[in-house]
């Protein structure tokens, strides 16, 4: 028995033809991500969705879905007006926050962040992950995990808010304007301006400075000495660190590096580069640097 | 004669519509990002029509755990169906769909007119018969650092992916080099990436072993003219074989009596016989 060219054509193509339309028929098909996270795997939240997993193409909608947080709420501790808050997405943060939130960074992160808290679960953030005053209102009364209540306050981005069950945390200095809630809604206006300034008497949150407590300097400290890329990491930093100049440009995906006072994550926004993938990239090189 | 070359051109047709479906898909997915993306490709990414990743993901699978990041289930539907036909025929992805190795088919006509006599052999044979199980420790290095990254590590050295992708700011510097060297070499080798380095050409080789149907020289009316080695992309020596068992046959049929032996019936995808019947004839 032989097969010649032309039958082999036809099964080629017949092969891919009928396997994917049944894979189709039995919802095998699938070209995306389920938006499932992963699942704790052990201890007190085994088997639970886990917060960690979440990832930048999530929408709030996912995350409505896969861990209960209405995306309502997610809308409005992120202050995102301008659509449907079902649509937007763990990643539009870094594009909306960028170069208003000082040394800490609002984007993925802070999503993962703000879910574990808001359903009990601990979660360790990055080092430079940031929440708006309005997420930390939000989670006001809500039954956090007692590690978690603890980060969330030294987390906060712009003003600090009247808060209830989080002010529990006794090593955390009150603020000023701590007795200030911030009556944000969902219907509140310009998201552009909105997400730090959003908060009334809101302090501009600049580095070192606002009431991001001491806490989350140190935080930053110990980022730069482990080689943590973060949002105020520059181009002269990752130099320090000892990345050469084609590192950077190929985590860049090719374009040249700024100038070494840049800030990455401002060359990504200006460059239409998701930042947390070269970050990621970034990351992985600087690991991978022989310790100082 | 005019036969010939009309039947090569099936192939060439089934090459350039997978070519051009993967191309379509990859900037539809470009274009979904901004919203302008045709509606039923919408969702479709390259990560998931690769079958590769499904091979990238296999102990992802085996242990139950989530698949690595960017794969689907999708791409598992591919590997199968890969499978499938590399059981039945070998490596036919290798030799009618896989664009990265028709792009190496097309450089590599250019470097046919540019050399027509040293083509496809300027590399020694007893370096390249070493180099030929170099795709294989890229197999193991690559599923070993997947599986323990759970990221697909090899994306910052695809040139599949980076083919497909030169203009998205995912690509690497590193991907984008490989792909120009791939490209550079095809102009001196046949299908460079193929022979010394892709690691699903590697897993389906295997099935050459003992897939069902493969190519078989009839000794009794080859007249040993040698046409059938030289059509060979992947330069097995077809005319002193039998059976081509070789780990790098791409079923691309060059060899065959329907295109560059002038013999009918004597180099033919036919269907193995068990060797007690072998033996009997």
């Amino acid at each position: 028995m032989k097969i010649k060219i032309i039958p082999l054509a036809v099964v080629t193509l017949a092969a891919f033809t009928f396997g994917i339309a049944g894979a189709s028929a039995l919802g095998y098909w699938i070209t995306e991500s389920k938006k499932e996270p992963a699942k704790v795997a052990s201890g007190e939240f085994a088997g639970q969705a886990d917060p960690a997993d979440i990832r930048g193409s999530y929408s709030f909608g996912d995350v409505e879905k896969a861990f209960g947080v209405p995306a309502a709420v997610l809308a409005d501790a992120f202050g995102f007006t301008d659509r449907p808050a079902a649509e937007v997405k763990a990643k539009d943060l870094e594009t909306l926050y960028a170069g208003k939130t000082g040394a800490l960074e609002v984007g993925t992160d802070a999503v993962r962040l703000f879910t574990a808290a808001w359903i009990g679960m601990p979660y360790e953030p990055e080092a430079d992950t940031g929440l708006p005053a309005r997420a930390v209102e939000l989670l006001e009364g809500r039954a956090l995990h007692p590690a978690t209540a603890a980060l969330v306050r030294s987390r906060i981005v712009g003003a600090l808010p009247a808060i209830g069950t989080l002010s529990a945390a006794p090593s955390q200095p009150a603020s000023p304007t701590a007795s200030a809630p911030a009556p944000s809604t969902p219907a509140a206006p310009a998201p552009a301006a909105a997400p730090v300034s959003a908060a009334p008497a809101a302090t501009p949150s600049a580095p070192g400075s606002g009431t991001a407590p001491a806490a989350t300097d140190t935080h930053i400290a110990e980022a730069a000495a482990a080689r943590e890329v973060k949002g105020s990491t520059t181009f002269g930093d990752l130099s320090t660190w000892g990345l050469s100049r084609a590192q950077i440009k190929e985590a860049l995906g090719g374009r040249d590096p700024g100038a070494a006072t840049e800030k990455v994550r401002d060359f990504c926004i200006a460059a239409g580069v998701e930042f947390s993938t070269v970050k990621a990239k970034l990351q992985e090189m600087a690991s991978a640097l022989p310790k100082p | 004669m005019r036969k010939t070359k009309a039947i090569r051109w099936v192939r060439r047709g089934v090459q350039v519509f997978f070519f051009a479906l993967v191309a379509l898909i990859s900037v539809n997915h470009t274009l979904a990002e901004s919203g302008k993306a045709i509606p039923w490709l919408a969702g479709a990414s390259l990560h998931s029509i690769c079958p590769f990743g499904g091979v990238e993901s296999i102990w992802s699978a085996i242990t139950g755990a989530p698949l690595v990041k960017k794969v689907h289930e999708s791409t598992f539907v591919l590997l199968w169906i890969a499978l499938g036909l590399s059981l039945i025929a070998g490596p036919v992805v290798c030799g009618w769909v896989c664009p990265l190795g028709s792009l190496q088919e097309w450089v590599g006509a250019l470097g046919r007119k540019l050399f027509p006599k040293r083509y496809n052999k300027f590399v020694p044979p007893r370096l390249d018969k070493v180099l030929r199980y170099l795709r294989y420790a890229v197999l193991a290095i690559v599923v070993y650092a997947t599986s323990r990254a759970g990221t697909l590590v090899f994306e910052s050295w695809d040139p599949y992916f980076a083919l497909f992708n030169f203009w998205s700011p995912e690509i690497t510097l590193s991907a984008l080099a490989v792909l120009a060297l791939v490209l550079v070499l095809a102009l001196f080798v046949e299908r460079p990436f193929c022979k010394y380095a892709c690691p699903f050409g590697a897993v389906q080789g295997v099935f050459n072993l003992f897939r069902i149907f493969g190519i078989r020289r009839n000794a009794p009316t080859c007249i040993n003219c040698k046409a059938c080695d030289k059509a060979c992309p992947m330069n097995i020596e077809v005319s002193t074989a039998g059976r081509v068992r070789d780990h790098q046959c791409i079923t691309c049929l060059e060899c065959t009596s329907e295109a560059a032996c002038p013999v009918a019936a004597t180099v033919d995808l036919a269907a193995f016989e068990k060797p007690a019947a072998a033996a009997a004839n």
